[in-house]
């Protein structure tokens, strides 16, 4: 932020490795979701997330709190260029999108030896299912035939959450992204 | 990077979907068992309870009278003076568990099972 205000004065202030690789993986996150979001399709749960691609290779490449702040863009942005803002949609996409993404990181620092993406990706997805329904619960119905529904929920989030965890883990060794942590630990 | 999928990830996927469809078949299986025996209506903050007998009810709410029709064992809103008419095209239910809302008027019909949902532990 700082950077941006000093700009005038110093002529373009460079921006540092981690805001380029932040604003391209919140791009690249937001393009996805609004794509898949542009797919018309018969049931809402069978979207995979693909905008996620991008929060899960930031919590990989950069760090878990840029992660979530992709995690913030893509919802943010993404439900702007959908027209659902503040909707209903927006405000689940929200309450569930944070808690999952702090599950998924935290999966990924207590169990990341044996877990590769795919199962941290899993764990987010899941867990983003279970939150929907517990806030639909809460909110919206408050009737226990909403639980009839976990199942399905948990076997849709674990096969979308392996599908994302296998992209990503395809993208991650061909990702030319220079890492911000080594070479600005060797530059000093 | 080290070979993929981990083992790691090859028996969470395994167990979430095992999960899953266990979940899925225990409550299917409930379903089947279990008999509908009443009707609870829930309207003018009052609840009331049926037998799952051939009827025809006239429920009054805030908008005006809501026609709902019970028979071999089906339930459904026939007329409603609620905008959008939600509640009949939540068409026929017939399973515990099921129920139709009309939040316009006010009412939830539930139908009621042997075996209550509050009783399902996991």
């Amino acid at each position: 932020m700082m950077g941006i205000n000093k700009s005038g004065e110093k002529k373009s202030a460079p921006l540092s490795p981690r805001q380029r690789n932040l604003a391209l993986l919140a791009g690249l996150s937001v393009a996805l979701y609004t794509v898949e979001n542009l797919i018309p399709l018969p049931i809402p749960w069978l979207r995979i997330g693909v905008g996620n691609i991008g929060v899960l290779l930031a919590l990989y490449v950069l760090s878990p709190l840029d992660g979530f702040f992709v995690l913030l863009i893509k919802v943010v942005v993404g439900s702007l260029f959908s027209g659902r803002f503040l909707s209903p949609f927006f405000l689940f996409a929200l309450g569930a999108g944070i808690p999952a993404y702090w599950v998924m990181a935290g999966v990924k620092k207590i169990a990341g030896r044996w877990l590769g993406p795919v199962g941290v990706s899993i764990a987010g997805a899941v867990s983003h299912n279970i939150f929907q329904l517990g806030i639909a619960y809460l909110i919206v119905v408050q009737n226990v035939t909403v639980c009839y529904l976990a199942p399905l929920l948990v076997g849709l989030g674990t096969i979308s959450g392996a599908l994302i965890g296998a992209m990503v883990r395809a993208i991650l060794p061909r990702l030319k992204i220079d890492t911000p942590s080594k070479p600005s630990k060797m530059d000093k | 990077m080290k070979p993929w999928p981990k083992r790691g990830d090859l028996i969470l996927f395994a167990v979430l979907l095992a999960l899953s469809l266990t979940g899925w078949l225990t409550i299917h299986l409930l379903r089947s068992r279990n008999a509908p025996t009443s009707l609870q209506i829930d309207a003018s903050e009052q609840t009331f309870a049926l037998p799952l007998n051939d009827t025809v009810l006239v429920i009054p709410g805030p908008l005006g009278d809501t026609k709902v029709i019970v028979e071999d064992g089906k339930v459904w809103v026939e007329e409603a003076t609620c905008p959008q008419k939600i509640c009949k095209r939540q068409g026929k239910i017939a399973l515990p568990g099921q129920s139709i809302i009309c939040l316009p008027n006010r009412i939830v019909i539930t139908i009621k099972g042997e075996i209550q949902p509050d009783a399902v532990t996991y």
